[in-house]
């Protein structure tokens, strides 16, 4: 009996276990598919502030004229939702150290949105000033004392806004901000898109504090922009010699093989020529380009394989002086990071910058017209030099003061 | 007679001091030379970059083995203190697995051969440097 009894318990265990198993399985199975398209995270104002800040820091840094760049706060914070009272995006009011209106910045508010929605870099906020419109309007057509407190604003998705008012004490209307006109709201929602996934770009934005420096150091990439790379500085500078933007020469213009420093002697000299061409119109030896660089070539002793550095500063004496006139030039070892060509740079000439060891450029010189400088509260620089590089015609490319490898310089100063 | 034998005792040492790191330094830069050589044949992609454009060709399997041999035959003769030269021509460049980075640069002066950013400089060879550039020219290279 006591073993028939064992029997039945040890079925009994067996069963419960096959149920629990199963319960519990579809328990897991339950929660996943809970969490199965719904990966986004909500972005609270505080982060969506953070991204805001370091959207303001990069456009600072790289457009010169932003009005951003005398200083500004975020002064007004607000969240703003769609029809459904879904929380949609965050709206930053920015305003100048005069608490003058200095544009805003719309970021998203989850991570199935980008970072930063729309900007701007001036001026009063265009919804404040549309749902003011949209007041007046209605005010005139219902006869109505409406105030744009009383209205309720929606982002409908893909940049597109709407206001709704009650007017009267009648049913509440909806209106679209950017032409005033009544609309239902199924004509202002956009069609459920498909969800994107912004979580990377949200990390970049929200970790930027903290990433410091991280540039390309290899032989795929160019640097282009180093305000992609460099994030949680104190404060940043960008400089371009005066009239550093021109149409340079590559070295395929003049010959192939290592000839790099007479292409970046040439590309120099026509800087110079440009700039007055009434002083150093004589650098542009019988109007010609080709015979400044073969010149060069032969003052600087360059081989197919290479010019040596100590003989670049003499390359260039020795031209002007034929030319009848005059130039300091010497060279200097070792840049700081590129710290000492900015230094350079900061008198208002480019200087021809030689690396050696480069990843992307090997043993290359090149004219350094311009640089980025990124200061941190560690007192740590990081240094982009703004370079024509002798393969192409304009000086779009950077190279990293803290790259692989060592720099040499020469300064050259016409007189 | 004391004197001259701990001279002559401490020019010994010095000398084979001296011996040892020649010796060191030998085989360091030997096997640089050996590895590029072997390890190029087994690289998935091999390129040509040209020092003038900054653009580059990939080679066929094919022509990696005719580098291969071309470069397996040129004996690379190490220089100690290289001068600084700024230009070069065309550089050979491939990688083993995720982080073996090779290269071998012509110009600056030498015959560079880089192995994950460190550079050994080695004689000119204007011979491999020319086949180099009709390789590259014959792929299409600009």
């Amino acid at each position: 009996m006591e073993v028939f009894i064992k029997k039945i318990k040890r079925t009994i265990a067996c069963v419960m276990t096959v149920v629990m198993f199963l319960v519990n399985s579809s328990a897991v199975f339950a929660a996943q598919n809970g969490t199965a398209g719904n990966n986004v995270r909500i972005i609270s104002m505080e982060e969506a502030e953070q991204a805001a800040i370091t959207h303001i820091k990069n456009v600072m840094s790289t457009n010169e004229e932003s009005l951003w760049n005398k200083g500004v706060k975020i002064d007004v914070r607000r969240a703003i939702f769609d029809d459904k009272n879904m929380l949609e995006c965050y709206y930053f009011g920015v305003k100048d150290k005069d608490n003058n209106d200095c544009g805003y910045v719309i970021t998203g508010a989850n991570t199935s949105m980008y970072p930063i929605i729309e900007f701007a870099e001036e001026g009063e906020s265009f919804l404040d000033v549309s749902i003011e419109h949209v007041v007046e309007k209605v005010n005139d057509m219902e006869q109505a004392d409406l105030n744009s407190k009383n209205c309720k604003l929606y982002y409908m998705g893909d940049m597109n806004y709407a206001v709704e008012c009650k007017v009267n004490n009648r049913d509440s209307k909806i209106y679209d901000i950017t032409t005033s006109d009544v609309v239902e709201m199924e004509e202002v929602c956009q069609e459920d898109e498909e969800t994107q996934d912004y979580s990377d770009m949200w990390e970049i934005y929200l970790d930027m504090e903290t990433r410091g420096s991280n540039p390309p150091d290899n032989d795929k990439e160019f640097i282009t922009n180093p305000n992609n790379y460099e994030s949680g500085y104190e404060d940043s500078k960008y400089y371009m010699v005066d009239g550093g933007f021109i149409y340079y020469n590559v070295m395929t213009d003049f010959s192939s093989g290592g000839v790099c420093a007479p292409t970046a002697a040439t590309n120099l000299c026509k800087y110079w020529y440009l700039r007055d061409p009434s002083k150093y119109g004589d650098l542009f030896l019988n109007c010609s380009w080709n015979d400044v660089f073969w010149e060069m070539y032969n003052n600087m002793e360059t081989y197919a394989r290479g010019t040596k550095d100590a003989n670049v500063g003499d390359g260039y004496r020795l031209f002007f002086y034929d030319r009848g006139l005059s130039c300091s030039a010497y060279l200097c070892y070792g840049t700081n990071n590129g710290i000492h060509i900015a230094e350079e740079l900061d008198n208002n000439r480019p200087c021809h910058l030689i690396v050696h060891g480069h990843q992307m450029y090997k043993e290359h010189s090149v004219v350094a017209v311009g640089y980025s400088q990124f200061t941190y509260s560690n007192g740590y620089y990081s240094t982009y030099i703004r370079i024509a590089d002798g393969w192409t015609n304009y000086p779009s490319r950077y190279v990293w003061g803290h790259c692989q490898g060592n720099w040499n310089y020469v300064v050259v100063i016409p007189d | 007679m004391k004197k001259h034998k701990k001279s002559i005792i401490f020019i010994s040492i010095f000398l084979i001091v001296i011996l040892t790191i020649f010796i060191v330094i030998t085989y360091i830069y030997s096997s640089r030379e050996k590895n590029f050589k072997t390890n190029i044949r087994q690289a998935e992609e091999v390129q040509i970059m040209s020092g003038s454009t900054g653009e580059y060709i990939l080679l066929s399997k094919e022509d990696v083995e005719k580098l291969a041999d071309k470069i397996e035959k040129v004996d690379f003769r190490f220089v100690l203190f290289p001068e600084q030269y700024s230009g070069w021509s065309y550089e050979i460049s491939y990688r083993i697995g995720d982080n073996d980075w090779w290269s071998m640069v012509f110009g600056g002066g030498y015959t560079q051969i880089v192995h994950n950013g460190d550079w050994k400089y080695y004689q000119y060879n204007q011979n491999l440097n020319e086949y180099v550039e009709t390789m590259y020219k014959e792929l299409g290279g600009k």
